[in-house]
């Protein structure tokens, strides 16, 4: 039992890494995605084809090939970013192609009515956008953003096979210590379990929050 | 009436400028090669009410829109007040489209208000964001607009709480806040059973009595008898017949009105 | 790209050395689906039963494979089964792992395609006197594919990826082949930008071709 307790603990101290891949991830996606969502519904085909593009390589690529191509590859250009810096890039750049996808999801939703709507009542399309398009689209993002985020949490363990100090790596350490991998790894999977309840229930909260405060049908 | 007569015989002449709130002067839309309006020229007097009827497909809520250009016209004209809506070019300018429209008013057929906003506050927005009045200036407007299409109690309620004619009726509201000169309604109460419907008509009625220009494209044919001046029929992108509205849905000379007016009225 | 002033090989030389890692990937994809596919269906049948006792543990071991990450997973069963008693080498415990994470995430896929198929269908297959296995089989499973391909195919592009996972158990798949060879050539960025074209060339037409189904699908299914 008190070998359960200290494998805990010494695990938890990768807590912290972990949150910060993952949040770090998230936010930096989140900003890259917004260009993107804007030119994947371009009215020029030139931009929507690019943004398309880099979304589908963005895609393509596995999360670990990214993470090594930044981590690695760079220094064949003597580009060399600490293994928590690759990773958070990393994980933003990739996270950014389903971002992306997850804000033209919410766009879509929002009928076709509301911005002619908008159009008719003579609405410049800043005001369009940020008063009738963007708070309808939140509606509908949030819940997919959140899911994304609880699925980058878990992602965010590739970023120890670079050599980032996060939940995965501790316990990778410690099962080579212990001998006891068998626990080691269960006890590191609950953490990542636990972990993303409370953020799933801040997520309903959320969504559910705005679906209220924007009374629209979900 | 003698203004449609008129409309249908003589060519848009420089003197019509002043008599013609809203104009379209040889409009075709095209979707895919396939013409949905043909060739159509229609004028609305000031203070007129013209309604259009026709059956699904006939090209008469794609009309309706190009005269704030939700629709592009293909080609030919749009006029207000005898001024052309696109100066010069072809392609309208953001800054002419946002004036047109704070010129020419427009209701749905699905309403479209803002479902996350209040009655009020979807009021409000476009006062505030495009005509740059105070926020307490646009609250009192929209509670006075609200008074006259009879909703004052309804001011902060969501569109979700409201019935369809309620909704229906806020939208007109909101219409008017931009002090629009002409009204285009398209099929405001199509998606209404008819006695929701009804108060919708009430309060076009009463505008319609206030002076406002109104084109609207309706199946309501007590409406288009009773308040409209002008009616339209359209089939397949064109203009089949027009005039004074008892004569043309009493004693209809087109065989395609005929026709259209038998399977209406259900014999 | 790349490489500038290095003496480097020529690329197809770069690529003839990948290809065998490529070939083990899909090699690893293919038995992680052979265990992962019959797992999500049998994890989907044990959601939709109406016995607590069979669809609350289903569900438990659903949440659990979809909450643990994938290369955790991986090490659960590589470094902790033998503790266990039960030892699997690499390459299987890789496929094994993935499987599980694969069949609990495609599990919710299956049980939503079997419960579109409509009722009706199943009571005539009860009402035509046929075995239930057979009514399942052969009557619900088949309507309930065109349903399910797509979203499945989406699946396994992902978890083709996420084959690259084994290069941390050092299953020599296109991941680790990229990446040993990377530190003896030193073409670090070359290596790396060929394996992430492998993996691009093999996902990306995959997806463009499930995300066709899907429009195909959704009108049919509205016409």
């Amino acid at each position: 039992m008190t070998g359960i307790l200290a494998s805990f603990s010494a695990i938890i101290a990768g807590l912290g890494t972990t949150l910060l891949l993952a949040v770090g991830g998230f936010v930096l996606g989140a900003v890259i995605a917004l260009p993107l969502a804007w030119a994947r519904v371009s009215s020029f085909p030139a931009l929507r084809f690019l943004a398309g593009g880099y979304i589908e390589i963005v895609r393509g690529i596995p999360p670990i090939v990214w993470l090594f191509v930044l981590y690695f590859g760079l220094t064949q250009f003597n580009l060399q970013l600490t293994s928590l810096g690759a990773a958070v890039l990393g994980l933003g750049v990739i996270s950014s192609g389903y971002i992306a996808e997850i804000y033209r999801a919410g766009l879509s939703s929002v009928p076709g009515g509301q911005r002619e709507a908008a159009q008719a009542l003579s609405l410049p399309l800043t005001s369009s956008f940020v008063h009738v398009t963007a708070p309808q689209a939140l509606v509908a993002v949030i819940p997919l953003a959140v899911a994304y985020f609880i699925g980058l949490l878990k992602d965010s363990a590739v970023a120890s096979v670079i050599g980032a100090q996060d939940i995965t790596a501790m316990a990778l350490a410690l099962s080579k210590r212990s001998l006891d991998g068998l626990t080691v790894f269960a006890i590191a999977g609950a953490v990542y379990l636990i972990i993303s309840f409370p953020v799933a229930m801040f997520g309903r909260w959320l969504g559910q929050k705005a679906a209220s405060r924007w009374a629209v049908r979900v | 009436m003698n203004v449609a007569m008129q409309q249908s015989t003589s060519p848009p002449t420089a003197a019509a400028e002043s008599r013609y709130a809203a104009e379209a002067q040889n409009v075709t839309v095209e979707f895919h090669g396939h013409k949905a309006v043909d060739n159509v020229s229609l004028g609305i007097a000031k203070g007129e009410v013209c309604a259009i009827i026709g059956p699904s497909g006939s090209g008469k809520s794609t009309l309706l829109r190009t005269f704030n250009h939700l629709q592009e016209p293909t080609s030919g004209q749009i006029l207000i007040n005898g001024r052309p809506t696109v100066p010069g070019s072809r392609k309208p300018k953001p800054a002419d489209l946002m004036q047109l429209r704070r010129t020419v008013g427009m209701c749905f057929q699905s309403f479209n208000l803002f479902p996350h906003l209040t009655a009020l506050e979807n009021i409000m927005l476009a006062q505030t964001k495009a005509l740059g009045r105070s926020k307490d200036e646009a609250r009192e407007r929209g509670r006075h607009l609200l008074e006259r299409v009879g909703l004052e109690a309804k001011a902060n309620a969501r569109p979700s709480q409201c019935s369809g004619g309620q909704q229906q009726r806020i939208a007109i509201a909101r219409a008017l806040a931009l002090d629009p000169e002409i009204m285009l309604f398209d099929e405001p109460t199509s998606a209404l059973d008819p006695e929701l419907g009804a108060e919708v008509l009430a309060v076009m009625r009463e505008l319609a009595d206030s002076g406002m220009t109104m084109l609207v494209v309706t199946h309501e044919m007590n409406f288009a008898e009773d308040v409209a001046e002008h009616l339209v029929f359209m089939a397949d992108g064109v203009i089949v017949e027009q005039g004074d509205p008892s004569s043309v849905l009493r004693s209809p000379q087109q065989e395609r009105t005929q026709k259209f007016l038998r399977a209406v009225n259900g014999r | 790209m790349g490489g500038a002033g290095m003496n480097t090989d020529s690329w197809s030389d770069l690529l003839a050395d990948l290809l065998p890692g490529l070939a083990l990937s899909l090699q690893l994809t293919a038995a992680m689906l052979a265990m992962g596919l019959p797992l999500g269906l049998l994890m989907a049948v044990g959601l939709s039963q109406k016995r607590k006792y069979v669809s609350v543990p289903t569900l438990a071991l659903v949440e659990i494979g979809r909450g643990i990450p994938a290369l955790v997973l991986l090490y659960m069963i590589y470094f902790g089964l033998p503790q266990a008693g039960m030892s699997l080498d690499a390459f299987l415990s890789a496929a094994v792992g993935l499987a599980i994470s694969f069949a609990s995430y495609t599990s919710e896929v299956f049980r939503a395609g079997l419960a579109a198929v409509p009722h009706g269908q199943r009571e005539a297959g009860h009402a035509l006197g046929l075995p239930r296995t057979v009514i399942f089989l052969r009557v619900l499973l088949p309507q309930a594919l065109k349903i399910i391909v797509p979203p499945l195919l989406g699946w396994a592009i992902i978890y083709f990826q996420a084959t690259s996972l084994a290069f941390a158990l050092a299953v020599p798949e296109l991941m680790s082949r990229a990446y040993v060879l990377a530190t003896t050539n030193f073409q670090y960025l070359n290596m790396l930008a060929l394996a992430a074209g492998l993996y691009a060339a093999i996902s990306i037409p995959l997806s463009l071709l499930s995300e066709h189904m899907n429009r195909r699908g959704s009108r049919t299914a509205t016409s």
